[in-house]
């Protein structure tokens, strides 16, 4: 039997700043180019317009920084990882930084494996908030049974779902200068897909706080799998 | 930036104003630095995809005494979300608000652009007329191909280039520090002294006065130190010449994402109705070597997967053959492609895309303009019938199946038998598909034909020529549609308003400032977008200041007229191009520049000699 063995790249990657407005397919083009540029031995599809085949750990909106992404790409040898993680920058886009890269030669895409990621969710409040209160309504606030999400949809009937089965744990920072922050564990990929502002729009409204501005500044912090029952990163 | 993304967070394609892209600039701000901002009058996917921008960005970045950066259109939801937050329109790069430039520099590559270059000076709280912008306002200029037609904007734009830019910018700039550093800056004295560079035109040092029937009477230069006759610009060695190293590699899905290298300047065709074939005369190439040389460092710096030739008629260059082999036998295994833009239909044409399509596979577009012989050849479009036919089937032996053939509606001395010729086309090339081997077919084939409407361009030999009218142009569209009826065939046109408003603002005189800004004022903008269009506004427009629209584009002028643009200098003679003209209505050639030259008067008026002179010697 042939055993035909799939290697790939990956690597993680931060998109930060004014970086964190590029949307997925403009990213997707500029990784390529940025591969071609670096002279990797790229695997191509066939066809009339070959490209290399890259794949991205977990979508992120258009809007949300990160400092822990991930891709990957077919490439048909290994090379000297160093070409990756020491890039010279003006290679790259600002905002965007190579941080690790490793070979593999998994079956499953990237996309398969992820199970967690974590959030950082900063929101900013009309008033300063006692942090000890916050955080107790906080702790109410997840213990209960269900938390019930409805889903808006374009021209279709809402959805509604309890979201208490996707959160992982949720802390609360800091509550200084009229801001909150957040730290957020949620299930992702396979495991069902949450986005953590969802829970704090949720807890905002159990809690009464009075937002100075609707916007929720997040920023994704690692994209993990499951090993053994415990979450590590990617890479 | 957190001030910033209270808007970006709120568009769509935030990317569009964020810059920071590979091989984009960012510099520290210096004393003494001059800033430059390049405007393009259109969103950022057009504006990228145009060559000379980035040409004219990055020649200036290499000097460290230089910050060039870049501003586009922004796009309605952008511009609702400045106005909101009380913000002005900002540098792509720095983020600047462009009242804080040097220089604001447009770039004009089409006539339905001007409402935007106002949109954006409205943007920037920047007064739109010149007269009315003080010694600390950037000094405001403008370039490219619609710049020999300055008139419609005169009153807006401080200065405009005529001509080839590359040399010209810098002088510029190097004008403007001399005066800063020596104190003698005012706006109206370093106008006076950029007027006296050539390739140079400021309006506000010029009158004009007009005759009752609203023709220009005359039309001077104020003062005696003004040249009368403003001489265009051009890079006279070419080869070799200055071509940046790399150039940006644009986010969003830009028109034409891959890189470019520019493999000549000029045209040798002499197609009448074509305003950039005469323009940019003579030719001038850059030597196969040079142009390898330069593409193998583009591809390095900029890792794009495909590159383009660029130039008026990409394979008239000596060398093209030579230039595709070795680029394809050192770049196949790299799946780096190359592509060329629209072709002329002959078979030395289908040699070449043979090696190109070894790669990528490109669609095919073809510039066949007209649709009997009779008026290709009042154009002088040199492509025969023969040609036509024998390079199709050529084409469908080699496996393409998808044509697009491309035309023009409404040239001088059409008629609908013309017009049918188009149709009989469209359906001989299905025919000639299926008579093809079968074996080497593959499927059913398609056929597109578009047509643009022929908008006559000031330089050109149709110069004089009364555009067609909407309704004309119009019923010529209801024509072709009723008569292409096969299947395999698609037609698409270009909107007869759109063109009327082009033909207007193409050959129009100062008056239509006004018209520009009024029309502007009621809420005209993004003109070249279907969803903004709004010709009845801009008819209001007209009617509101007493001015005839169709003064100037369904009126027939004398040759004895003083056109608007009679004070530039192409090059090319006035005496050329009526000659030009009467050969078109008698159906006579003109041959191509490399069998001899007809005297067009680039030789005489701008180069002092022969364009070829190994051959006219
Ligand atoms: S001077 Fe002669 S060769 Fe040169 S561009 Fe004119 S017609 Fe052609």
């Amino acid at each position: 039997m042939v055993v035909i063995v799939i290697l790939k790249l990956i690597v993680k990657y931060e998109k930060i700043n004014y970086a964190k407005y590029l949307a997925h397919l403009e990213l997707s083009g500029i990784i390529q180019r940025i591969l071609r540029r670096l002279e990797l031995p790229l695997e191509y599809s066939s066809g009339y317009n070959p490209k290399p085949q890259i794949a991205f750990a977990a979508p992120l909106s258009v809007g949300t920084s990160s400092k822990g992404e991930y891709f990957e790409v077919r490439i048909t040898e290994e090379f000297d990882l160093r070409k990756i993680t020491e890039i010279d920058p003006s290679f790259l886009p600002v905002g965007i930084k190579f941080i690790d890269a490793t070979f593999s030669t998994a079956k499953n895409s990237i996309m398969a494996i992820v199970s967690d990621a974590s959030y950082i969710l900063k929101i900013t409040t009309e008033r300063q908030y006692e942090e000890d209160d916050i955080r107790e309504k906080l702790n109410k606030f997840l213990a209960q049974d269900e938390i019930i999400w409805e889903k808006i949809r374009r021209k279709k009937k809402p959805i509604t779902k309890n979201i208490v089965e996707f959160i992982n744990n949720v802390f609360l920072l800091n509550t200084n200068n009229k801001e909150m922050i957040f730290k957020i564990n949620v299930k992702t990929g396979s495991n069902g897909n949450l986005q953590p502002d969802v829970i704090v729009k949720k807890f905002i409204e159990y809690a009464n706080i009075e937002l100075s501005d609707e916007f929720i500044n997040i920023q994704r912090q690692e994209i993990f799998k499951n090993v053994n029952s415990e979450q590590v990163p990617i890479i | 930036m957190e001030k910033l993304d209270k808007l970006l967070r709120n568009v769509q394609n935030p990317s569009r104003y964020i810059g920071g892209e590979i091989n984009s600039y960012n510099k520290e701000i210096t004393e003494g630095m001059v800033r430059f901002v390049l405007a393009f009058p259109d969103i950022y996917e057009i504006g990228m995809s145009y060559l000379g921008f980035q040409i004219l960005y990055n020649l200036k970045n290499e000097r460290d005494d230089i910050f060039c950066e870049r501003v586009f259109s922004p796009w309605e939801d952008m511009e609702n979300e400045l106005r909101k937050n009380d913000m002005e329109l900002f540098t792509l790069e720095s983020k600047t608000p462009l009242k804080e430039m040097d220089f604001i520099g447009f770039t004009l590559q089409y006539e339905l652009s001007y409402t935007n270059i106002l949109g954006m000076l409205d943007l920037s709280n920047i007064p739109f007329r010149s007269k009315d912008r003080d010694d600390d306002m950037p000094i405001i200029l403008a370039g490219g191909p619609n710049a020999y037609n300055p008139e419609p904007i005169a009153e807006i734009i401080d200065l405009f280039v005529i001509g080839e830019g590359e040399e010209v910018n810098i002088e510029l700039i190097e004008l403007y520090k001399l005066m800063k550093k020596e104190n003698t800056y005012t706006k109206k004295t370093y106008l006076r002294e950029a007027s006296k560079i050539e390739g140079i035109y400021v309006p506000s040092l010029y009158e004009v006065s007009y005759n009752k029937d609203k023709t220009i009477k005359e039309f001077k230069p104020s003062f005696e130190d003004v040249p009368k006759l403003i001489k265009k610009r051009i890079i006279r060695n070419f080869d070799g010449y200055y071509y940046p190293k790399k150039v940006i590699v644009p986010f969003q899905d830009v028109i034409h994402d891959r890189a470019m290298i520019e493999i000549f300047r000029g045209c040798t065709r002499g197609c009448r109705f074509c305003q950039a074939g005469m323009l940019y005369r003579p030719i001038r190439e850059r030597s196969k070597e040079d142009i390898l040389e330069k593409m193998d460092t583009l591809i390095k710096n900029t890792g794009f997967e495909e590159i383009a030739l660029s130039s008026l008629s990409s394979l008239d260059h000596s060398e093209v053959k030579g230039i595709v082999t070795d680029f394809v036998d050192k770049y196949e295994s790299k799946k780096v492609g190359l592509s060329l833009p629209s072709l002329r239909l002959d078979s030395f044409a289908v040699d070449i895309l043979k090696d190109i399509q070894k790669v990528r596979k490109t669609g095919l577009t073809f510039a066949a303009e007209a649709g009997t012989q009779r008026l290709r050849d009042v154009i002088n479009k040199g492509v025969t019938e023969e040609n036509l036919t024998s390079t199709l089937s050529e084409i469908f032996e080699n496996g393409w199946k998808r044509v697009k053939l491309y035309f023009m509606l409404g040239l001088p001395t059409e008629t609908y038998e013309d017009i049918q010729g188009i149709a009989d086309l469209g359906e001989k090339s299905i025919e000639m598909y299926y008579n093809v081997d079968k074996s080497l077919r593959k499927g059913k084939p398609t056929v597109t034909i578009s047509t643009a409407n022929f908008v006559p361009k000031p330089f050109t030999p149709f110069q004089w020529f009364g555009q067609d009218t909407v309704e004309e142009l119009n019923e010529k569209h209801e024509f072709l549609k009723e008569k292409i009826t096969n299947r395999n065939v698609n037609y698409n046109y270009h909107g007869s308003w759109e063109s009327s408003l082009e033909g207007i603002i193409a050959r129009g005189d100062r008056k239509l400032n006004e018209v520009i800004i009024k029309a502007y004022e009621k809420g005209c903008k993004f003109d070249a977008w279907r969803e903004y269009f709004n010709y009845d506004l801009w008819l209001e427009t007209f009617e509101l200041l007493n001015i005839d629209p169709y003064f100037y584009n369904t009126r027939t002028r004398d040759y004895s007229e003083i056109l608007p643009w009679d004070h530039l200098d192409c090059g090319v003679t006035k005496e050329y191009l009526i000659k030009e003209n009467e050969k078109a209505l008698e159906v006579k050639l003109t041959t191509d520049c490399r069998n001899y030259c007809t005297n067009c008067g680039v030789n005489k008026q701008i180069i002092g000699g022969d364009c070829y002179p190994e051959i006219n010697s």
